[in-house]
């Protein structure tokens, strides 16, 4: 007998990272891939979207500031009702964002960096599952 | 080959009229890419008629910022013009960030 997906999911700490060209017609494999891995971490419904839209939003400011032909570079890291993102692509200054986007990012996340070093513009922050639960 | 594996709409807009009113229904992911189509059809609409244009979001499966920056945009052209701009509909995601961001309080309802 198969064991259930739900018990399947992370019980430790793992890391995920997916390289994709800075583009925005790939923002939505950007976006898979953060809907599955909240999924992974046992984020709720919520906490799934909370995730899907903090993750665009970072790759959105990360391709806006990438050099030309750059490779945007996104960490994950998941743990049960928490991830840990970080996203970095080679340019020229920090990634920054507008203000709708920013409020948001406000609103999803926790300790939000925005940061410029080796080349790369990079964005960090934490969405965990009790975060998604505050917006109804 | 080719003809087998094709890339899914990412954004569809059809468009109706309803007496004076001008309604677009929107479906799918609203984000950078895909932003700009709607920009686009939203400011043919402001150059059609004289009633309100409202937009049908109960398709729209994502939305980011980029997409509410353009009904923000939308909004403030067609109040610019004397025209009023409404949202109906908005699918659970659409309400979602919009709650979010506060501008439930401020985009008109139809």
């Amino acid at each position: 007998m198969t064991a259930p997906l739900a018990d399947e999911r992370t019980s430790l700490v793992e890391d995920v990272k997916v390289e994709l060209p800075a583009n925005d017609r790939f923002l939505r494999i950007a976006r898979l891939a953060a809907a599955g891995l909240a999924d992974e971490a046992g984020f709720d419904v919520d906490g799934v979207e909370d995730l899907r839209v903090a993750v665009d939003e970072a790759a959105v400011a990360l391709i806006e500031v990438a050099s030309p032909s750059a490779t945007v570079v996104l960490q994950f890291r998941v743990s049960p009702g928490r991830v840990d993102f970080f996203g970095e692509v080679p340019a020229d200054k920090a990634p920054s964002l507008h203000p709708v986007a920013e409020s948001v990012l406000d609103v999803l996340t926790q300790g939000m960096e925005l940061d410029h070093g080796r080349g790369c513009g990079s964005i960090r922050f934490t969405v965990r599952q009790a975060d998604g639960s505050q917006v109804d | 080959m080719s003809d087998v594996i094709k890339e899914p709409q990412p954004l569809d807009v059809t468009e109706a009229h309803e007496g004076d009113d001008f309604v677009l229904a929107v479906s799918g992911e609203l984000d950078p890419h895909t932003a700009p189509i709607l920009a686009q059809h939203l400011g043919e609409a402001g150059e059609q008629g004289s009633g309100r244009v409202i937009l049908d979001l109960s398709g729209v499966s994502f939305v980011d910022s980029s997409g509410l920056r353009v009904l923000i945009e939308a909004q403030q052209s067609l109040t610019d013009s004397n025209r009023e701009f409404a949202v109906r509909n908005p699918s659970e995601a659409v309400k979602r960030l919009l709650k979010i961001t506060g501008l439930d309080e401020h985009l008109g309802r139809a």
